[in-house]
């Protein structure tokens, strides 16, 4: 066989695969003998060996999604997979998103593909044939659960990488939206502060207006007292009116008494709980 | 040779080799270089050197040589992260195995 016979073949057992897949491997192969030059066309041809087993591998290729390969021990690929994943356990647990990823990248190629030829070792040549049957089966068997592992590896990854970046905007969001952060909860404490002064000039207010009525009061009473003697009538009007300022100065008094001992406990628990309830928010979501 | 190569090696290798040509290179030749390394047939690195380009760590160019087009192959900057990924990860795991190997019947 030569090689535009070889060619031929090829180009009929590629039949069914898409036209651009065919060009591509048709090319690969043409220049692939070209560059090899034409003393060892006959080499090379050994090397690829048969038009239908290449076909064969190109195809296989192509249906994994680009996984070929065939490895015959199986088992290196669990060890490897396992070493990988004791790395991940032990070293670092911040890096497991690359490391599964790799591991799985890993993994994919043992299981999948056929047409791995061991050419140059002559006991793979020999078992060649059965090595390939082999691998068919195994192919069918291995593709549907290995079949895109490759495409999975760079997702995974992919997806490590933007949860580290989601991690780090969500970090720059918090640096650059901390003044207005902070400006909103100083004025939420400002607005608490105030409402307090508020409470306490009120407070303050009418404990100044109760002792003011009082001395107020006393004085009239006083006054009262000293015009009895000239005028009893309007003396004792002013003893009255007296009283009776000192009475709501009295009330007034009371009124702040109940105002401190009761309401602005009550108040001051409120503002704890509110507070309570804001930082209780905050950290559940942080 | 006694150990297989598995596919992510594989990668790896002919990543490595790809990358080393900063123009590019094409299909015989990472062939040739591959097999002084490992032993492959030559009809396996098409199906690689496919699934590459297509995962985009690989990009192909054609360029005139000797009157005809011949494809070249070039490491993108996916392939080279891939590349760099494959390298660390083979230093971890050949460490470990080296530790087995030349420690672990001491225990």
């Amino acid at each position: 066989m030569n090689r535009a016979d070889f060619m031929k073949e090829l180009t009929e057992l590629l039949a069914d695969v898409s036209p651009t897949e065919r060009e591509e491997a048709i090319q690969y192969y043409n220049d692939y003998f070209d560059d090899a030059g034409e003393e060892n066309e006959q080499s090379v041809i050994a090397s690829l060996g048969s038009p239908t087993q290449l076909a064969r591998t190109i195809k296989t290729g192509l249906a994994d999604g680009g996984n070929v390969g065939e490895f015959t021990e199986k088992g290196f690929s669990g060890y490897e997979s396992k070493s990988s994943d004791e790395v991940m356990d032990l070293n670092n647990p911040a890096d497991a998103g690359s490391e599964s990823g790799s591991a799985k990248g890993t993994d994919s190629g043992w299981n999948s593909g056929s047409g791995w030829q061991q050419s140059g070792s002559s006991n793979w040549e020999q078992n060649a044939g059965s090595n390939q049957q082999f691998s068919g089966d195994n192919n069918y068997n291995g593709n549907q659960n290995t079949g895109n592992n490759y495409g999975n590896t760079s997702q995974s990854s992919e997806k490590k990488r933007m949860s580290g970046g989601m991690i780090a905007l969500i970090v720059v969001l918090c640096i650059f939206a901390s003044p207005f952060i902070l400006g909103i909860g100083g004025g939420m404490l400002g607005a608490v502060v105030g409402l307090f002064g508020a409470l306490f000039g009120i407070i303050v207010g009418i404990g100044a207006a109760a002792i003011s009525l009082i001395i107020v009061g006393v004085c009239l009473f006083v006054y009262g007292i000293v015009l009895l003697f000239s005028m009893p009538l309007g003396g004792l009007a002013m003893m009255g009116v007296g009283m009776v300022c000192a009475a709501i100065g009295l009330l007034f008094l009371w009124l702040t008494v109940i105002i401190c001992g009761m309401l602005v406990p009550a108040i001051i628990r409120g503002i704890v709980k509110l507070f309570n309830n804001i930082f209780h928010r905050g950290g559940e979501m942080a | 040779m006694v150990f297989n190569t598995g596919a992510a090696l594989l990668d790896a290798i002919v990543l490595a080799v790809v990358s080393s040509e900063l123009e590019g290179t094409y299909g015989y030749k990472i062939t040739q270089e591959v097999r002084q390394v490992i032993e492959i047939s030559e009809s396996t690195l098409y199906p690689v050197l496919r699934r590459l380009q297509k995962d985009e760590c690989l990009e192909v160019y054609d360029m005139e040589c000797a009157g005809r087009n011949r494809r070249y192959y070039k490491v993108t900057e996916k392939g080279r992260a891939q590349l760099n990924l494959y390298i660390s990860e083979w230093h971890r795991y050949s460490a470990k195995l080296n530790s087995i190997f030349e420690g672990g019947l001491k225990k």
